[in-house]
């Protein structure tokens, strides 16, 4: 019976407290980042960019790891069952995403291909077969889409912090134009006709449709497929009649294949490129568009 | 013992020593600089000269400073500007066959209106490439010149 009125106050009070807690509960929920597991490095650095604090960003593909050869865990997937949203890059790039998507329980919607929102795939010739060119993010105008992708994608998840997200993605667009600008201004020191690039593997076909350049890549579009020696010495007869000045090794890829080219054609090492995806963090090459300024940098200073 | 063994010795030894050719080639490829023959490089057409004659004309006050470049060459720069808004020279230029790329950069006070900046390349046969580009406050631009006017530059 309630007639104590000190069980009464007790009854009363206890009902407020778990009235407070249930609305501290309930308010932490709903302003819990949104959990974005990332299967690309640069899908990693667009999301920070337009996620800002309002997600918490996990990557599974990590600076260093090649992505063409990456096998998901069962710790990732695990990480995947989990999320709001995954974040891929597409165009064929992730061979395992159909295991993934089954063994982390499908997804209601959460699996966000990038890649298909950022227009038409090139088409190149590999081993007598035409292949889709995944590396579309060596196009700055594919990029900028695919931001659009990212924001659409967070607003669908988070709609209480859309008005964020599309005010991120705006501000981080206006950085890529200004990146665009600066790079054909760079690439414009170089000569058109000595724009004739000779890399690892063939992944700037996007970057030479954007800047003007023509690709001699040492391999094909996957690293996976290594090149014959029929293929290599074709290459160096292609290199002394061109008259390129630089070879190109990646940060991911053995550079002893581009070592061995040098010393055959008299063209110097011109460095390092980021392919597949971002340098670690400590480099030169942390962020997208750190990322492509070392690329053109790299590429044009030592074309000159 | 039956047969010569001296004589199957030297049929043995003779065997090594014809198969010792080819195997030292397989083994040990002819240095690259003295043995190997140079490809000459593609002869490609060498590129054209020709003299352009290059006009900016700017649509309002022009810039405190700015500059027409190719790479390695400028082709015009403040102190160029004959009468108030445009600047005239001619280009000798030397067109490949993928083109050249022309850098203009311009510079007017913080404070400036916006502006416009017209860059025309005439070639001998009358035809010409041009392009207007608007800026406030400093600008930063490229236009492509083609080896031949109507051409799209190759990549």
């Amino acid at each position: 019976m309630l007639r104590s009125p000190m069980k009464r106050f007790s009854i009363l009070a206890g009902c407020v407290l778990a009235l407070a807690w249930a609305t501290t509960l309930a308010h932490a929920a709903a302003n819990a980042p949104l959990k974005v597991v990332s299967l690309s490095t640069v899908l990693s650095d667009l999301a920070r960019n337009v996620g800002g604090d309002k997600v918490q960003v996990i990557e599974l593909v990590k600076a260093g790891v090649d992505p063409h050869e990456f096998q998901p865990s069962p710790g990732d997937v695990q990480q995947v069952a989990g999320a709001d949203v995954v974040l891929v890059s597409g165009k064929g790039l992730e061979g395992y995403l159909s295991r993934l998507e089954q063994s982390s329980g499908g997804g209601s919607g959460k699996f966000v291909d990038v890649g298909s929102g950022v227009g038409p795939s090139l088409r190149l010739k590999e081993d007598k077969k035409t292949v889709e060119d995944p590396h579309w993010w060596h196009s700055i105008a594919n990029v900028k889409k695919a931001v659009g992708v990212v924001r659409d994608a967070f607003g669908k998840a988070d709609p209480a912090d859309g008005a964020a997200f599309a005010a991120a993605a705006t501000a981080y667009s206006a950085r890529l134009d200004a990146l665009d600008k600066e790079i054909k201004l760079k690439v414009a020191e170089l000569p058109r006709e000595k724009r004739k690039l000779v890399t690892s593997h063939d992944a700037f076909q996007y970057f030479a449709r954007d800047y003007g350049f023509r690709i001699y890549p040492i391999e094909g579009v996957s690293t996976e497929a290594q090149p014959s020696s029929k293929d290599v010495a074709e290459l160096i007869e292609t290199i002394k009649k061109q008259g390129v000045k630089a070879v190109f090794f990646e940060n991911i890829e053995n550079p002893k294949v581009v070592a061995a080219i040098t010393q055959e054609t008299g063209a110097k090492v011109g460095g390092e490129l980021y392919a597949d995806g971002l340098g670690a963090p400590d480099s030169d090459a942390a962020t997208y568009e750190a990322m492509m300024r070392h690329n053109v940098t790299t590429i044009v200073n030592a074309l000159k | 013992m039956r047969g010569q063994p001296w004589l199957r010795l030297l049929f043995v030894v003779l065997i090594f020593a014809a198969l010792s050719v080819p195997v030292w080639r397989l083994t040990h490829p002819a240095p690259i600089a003295a043995a190997a023959t140079p490809v000459a490089a593609e002869s490609t057409p060498a590129p054209t000269t020709i003299s352009l004659e290059v006009e900016v004309t700017f649509a309002g006050p022009p810039p405190t400073s700015f500059q027409l470049k190719e790479p390695g060459q400028t082709i015009l720069q403040s102190g160029d500007v004959s009468g108030e808004t445009t600047a005239r020279a001619t280009w000798h230029a030397h067109l490949p066959k993928e083109g050249v790329d022309l850098t203009f950069e311009a510079h007017w006070p913080d404070d400036a209106e916006q502006t416009a900046a017209r860059i025309r390349v005439s070639f001998p046969t009358g035809q010409t490439v041009e392009k207007t580009f608007w800026a406030r406050g400093a600008m930063a631009e490229i236009l492509t010149v083609p080896a031949s006017p109507g051409e799209s530059p190759s990549p």
